[in-house]
């Protein structure tokens, strides 16, 4: 494991497994480390935020728990549960062998019963190498759900009422992200860093192209990346992230493609563009004329 | 020294509208003494990650630390402070409000401690162009006594209750059952509880609105008020959105940061093109979990109608109802022929009129019905006043 001592260290090493963060992104992820706050990533879809968590479990050698969110999400589905089919089973059981004592029925409510979620793995986590704990798409729970994990981020433990109170031995590290399809409250975002990342510029994106799929012609991942890029500067319901380039790229690969040509690109727009508004106002002439202008400037 | 400069920093990106809270300058301190002074682009890229929790405030943050950063020059240096004080009497020229027209300069607040009498019945059934001016201000004061019955939908947690549920609380019985040698003697139930759904608001302010326009403001701020979830627009050339502005309890000085906000008062309309950026920006954002939206405008289009057509086809799919408010649409024989109206009507669930005071405060009482079984999309005209 390499020690991330260092904004430079932070992005040597995120590089090594193949991610490419900017000074900022590497900054502030460096600075949630050692001051030992939760990252808050915000930003359009595939642009890298969930990635960046996986990266970051790469470097450490740490164990990844991922808590995804949605709407309606709460504690029995993010911390812990009973397991009730099991508990009946068992009263069940200790009834059958007939207890003369006329006792209540014993260790119900005991470990073995208890099922972990994500949440509470990552407190009960041992370390020595602390956990990153992704919490991702936050804006999807709602608010009474980000009180309860503000709380929870605060001192990272935890009552559960038969048990007592479990404490976290390391401090997991906290990643949440957010596609802000709601704004997520400032208390909750006090208490990170905040980063919002941008789409990659036109060299970056041929950089995460290249390294993502080694065996891309250079020719191809260059038409790519330029077609990609001036994509995004058009009026689109739902621009491409960084993931849809390559994915794209790999199915054009994957069509035995070396270079981009307009029939190429009709055939796998789907895998580009996610709304059919965007689809149907590219495909055909709109993306000729994309494609000439991008390879025009060559 | 750094210290000071730190909060005289932090001072300045509040006057800037930044909201700093007490901790940020102290983890700021704490952020530069791990990656140092000798990289402008870390020092802001830190300063960034702990000021910043939005993406629209990232470029307020640069322009303020570049202004910092240059007055601060070497870290020892003192005279920063003093500098800036002076930046105090002429602060930095961050998006100052653009003085618009005076839309709102002639409305008198509403005196709601005055009696209402006899003449308000006549006010609150009239056609809002028609009253003069204490008619409209007793109309705003009606107005702002709105309570409106809001629509609900279920959400998506689960609570418990005594009454019967969806399904049984399995777990708060077996541990109450266990009281009982497992027998289980006491229900529980779960059930979704409701919860107010979102409303949006898109209100026409251009030329042929003007009057009904304010009327419609004056409504939104009352919804807002109310504290149900909504979210406001205006439209003319261009949208805006002033969801923020609205939350100012007093009417008037809310809707002053509204005129100074919105720049195309009183000009001509691209409905279309409104609704375009809508659908783009804000749809994912705003209109989610269901949302009821209210357009208000007399569809006078000067842009595409086809765009209008295909923008309102777009924003229905995305909400849970979609009702066009016609001010127009109260007068006896009216006959929606105005081209972006008709290229509208397809695809709204249905269309009301809006012209009187009445008729918002019966909308605003009508919400709740939104949640009951109608059948979506249909097309004809609706609404008894």
């Amino acid at each position: 494991m390499t020690p991330l001592d260092s904004v430079d260290a932070v992005q040597r090493a995120l590089a090594a497994t193949g991610y490419l963060a900017d000074t900022d992104l590497a900054t502030a992820l460096y600075l949630a480390l050692r001051l030992e706050r939760p990252l808050f990533l915000e930003g359009e879809a595939g642009v890298g935020k969930t990635e960046l968590a996986r990266a970051l479990a790469g470097v450490t050698g740490a164990e990844m728990i991922r808590l995804q969110c949605y709407e309606g999400i709460d504690q029995a589905t993010a911390l812990y549960e009973w397991d009730y089919p099991r508990q009946m089973l068992e009263i069940r059981r200790q009834e059958s062998e007939a207890r003369p004592t006329g006792q209540p029925p014993q260790n119900i409510f005991s470990e073995s019963f208890l099922i972990e979620r994500p949440l509470l793995r990552a407190i009960r986590s041992r370390g020595p190498v602390p956990p990153i704990l992704l919490i991702d798409e936050i804006d999807r729970a709602d608010e009474e759900f980000e009180a309860f994990l503000l709380e929870l981020l605060a001192d990272f433990a935890v009552t559960i009422p038969e048990l007592g109170t479990v404490r976290a031995a390391v401090r997991p590290r906290v990643v949440l992200t957010s596609n802000r399809t709601r704004e997520v409250h400032d208390a909750l975002k006090r208490r990170c860093f905040y980063h919002w990342i941008d789409s990659p510029t036109a060299a970056r994106e041929l950089e995460i192209l290249e390294r993502r799929l080694p065996g891309i012609a250079g020719k191809l991942a260059a038409q790519v990346v330029a077609f990609v890029q001036r994509l995004r500067a058009t009026d689109l319901s739902k621009v491409p992230g960084v993931a849809e380039t390559i994915d794209w790229a790999a199915a054009l690969t994957a069509l035995d493609a070396t270079e981009l040509t307009p029939a190429d690109i009709d055939r796998t727009l789907g895998v580009l563009l996610k709304y059919q508004e965007d689809v149907a106002r590219l495909k055909g002439d709109g993306a000729r004329t994309l494609f000439a202008e991008v390879t025009a400037r060559r | 020294m750094i210290a000071a400069n730190l909060v005289a920093f932090g001072r300045l990106l509040r006057r800037a509208g930044l909201a700093i809270s007490p901790g940020s300058t102290e983890l700021f301190a704490n952020a530069i003494d791990l990656i140092g002074f000798d990289h402008k682009a870390r020092v802001r890229a830190a300063g960034r990650a702990i000021y910043v929790r939005r993406r629209e405030d990232r470029e307020l943050f640069d322009r303020a630390f570049g202004l910092f950063w240059r007055r601060h020059g070497d870290p020892g240096d003192a005279p920063i402070l003093p500098r800036m004080r002076q930046d105090r009497r002429a602060p930095p020229t961050f998006p100052a409000p653009i003085p618009g027209s005076d839309a709102f300069a002639e409305d008198v607040s509403p005196r709601i401690d005055k009696t209402l009498a006899s003449g308000d019945e006549r006010i609150r059934h009239a056609d809002f162009a028609t009253l003069t001016g204490p008619e409209i201000r007793d109309a705003f004061a009606m107005l702002a006594r709105l309570v409106p019955q809001l629509p609900l939908r279920p959400s998506r947690r689960w609570r418990m209750q005594r009454r019967r549920g969806a399904r049984p609380a399995r777990a708060w019985m077996l541990r109450r059952s266990l009281r009982t040698f497992g027998e289980p003697l006491q229900w529980r139930w779960l059930a979704h509880p409701r919860r107010p759904r979102p409303i949006v608001l898109i209100t026409d302010i251009s030329g042929s609105m003007e009057r009904y326009s304010r009327l419609m403001l004056r409504f939104a701020h009352a919804l807002a008020q109310s504290g149900a979830p909504v979210e406001v627009f205006v439209f003319g050339t261009r949208l805006t959105r002033i969801t923020r502005e609205l939350m100012v309890r007093d009417a008037d000085s809310a809707l002053e940061r509204v005129g100074h906000l919105v720049v195309d008062w009183n000009g001509g309309t691209r409905i279309g093109e409104s609704l375009a950026d809508l659908n783009r920006r804000w749809v994912r954002r705003t209109i989610r979990s269901g949302a009821v939206v209210l357009i208000m405008s007399d569809g006078w289009e000067r842009g595409d109608p086809e765009l209008l057509g295909a923008e309102m086809a777009r924003l229905a799919r995305a909400c849970y109802r979609l009702y066009w408010l016609d001010p127009l649409a109260s007068q006896p024989g009216f006959v929606p022929e105005v081209a972006g109206l008709e290229a509208a009507l397809p695809h709204v669930d249905a269309l009301l009129p809006c012209a009187s005071v009445g008729s918002l405060e019966e909308l605003a009482q009508r919400l709740i019905e939104v949640s009951s079984r109608e059948p979506r999309r249909f097309h004809t005209m609706s609404g008894s006043s």
